[in-house]
């Protein structure tokens, strides 16, 4: 590395003496090509680091998956992996029917405002998984 | 909570039970666990209303409680009381 660096320094001041005044022009240009190229393939690994990043942070807040991935991307896999209703027909609504079951006792039920547990549904902000 | 409150509590609790397995017995009407809650909170109830009319005077204007010789609806506390 030093070596090399030693020699393009030589090449650059000492150049037109050694090459010629074309000569060194040359080897001056083809030293600038080599440079911009390795910038490029730098930089590109940089990109590519920092999708990789990106990727990873993703799976972890959802939140920013819009502003990196393509939207529609991101909307097409929501559907396809939390919601298999593909065949299902438009615009249909469902309610589950309630049971008589999971009483609170009359007290506890004045103080949550249902006699019901499976209907004390407090807004949290957040999804909470099914089955809890 | 005084004793008045506590009562009042309880009865409050045993209403709201009831009109609540009212509610789902209009979409349930022939649930039979349903139907026997109801009977036993309206039971409840009315037994806590009893108690409470007769320790603090009637709760409505409708009430059985009450002695018939005098009017025992102002002996209450007066809101600004």
């Amino acid at each position: 590395m030093n070596c090399s660096v030693f020699f393009i320094i030589c090449v650059i001041f000492f150049g037109d003496k050694l090459f010629g005044r074309t000569g060194h022009k040359i080897i001056l240009y083809a030293i600038h090509f080599i440079h911009c190229e390795s910038h490029k393939i730098f930089s590109e690994r940089k990109i590519d680091l920092l999708k990789d990043f990106y990727t990873e942070f993703d799976e972890e807040a959802a939140g920013i998956k819009m502003n990196l991935r393509d939207s529609k991307t991101a909307a097409e896999e929501t559907f396809n992996t939390n919601i298999p209703f593909e065949d299902f027909p438009l615009a249909m609504a469902y309610v589950p029917m309630q049971r008589f079951r999971q009483l609170y006792e009359p007290e506890e039920a004045l103080e949550n405002g249902t006699l019901f547990r499976e209907l004390n549904l407090p807004f949290l902000g957040y999804t909470k998984k099914r089955g809890l | 909570m005084t004793e008045r409150q506590h009562l009042l509590k309880k009865l409050m609790s045993e209403r709201f039970a009831a009109i609540e397995t009212a509610m789902f017995l209009d979409t349930h009407p022939k649930d039979k666990k349903a139907l026997d809650a109801l009977k036993i909170y309206v039971c409840n109830y009315k037994k806590l209303k009893n108690e409470y009319e007769k320790k603090f005077g009637p709760m409505t204007i409708f009430s059985d409680a009450g002695n018939e010789n005098s009017w025992s609806w102002i002996n209450d506390p007066w809101p600004w009381d």
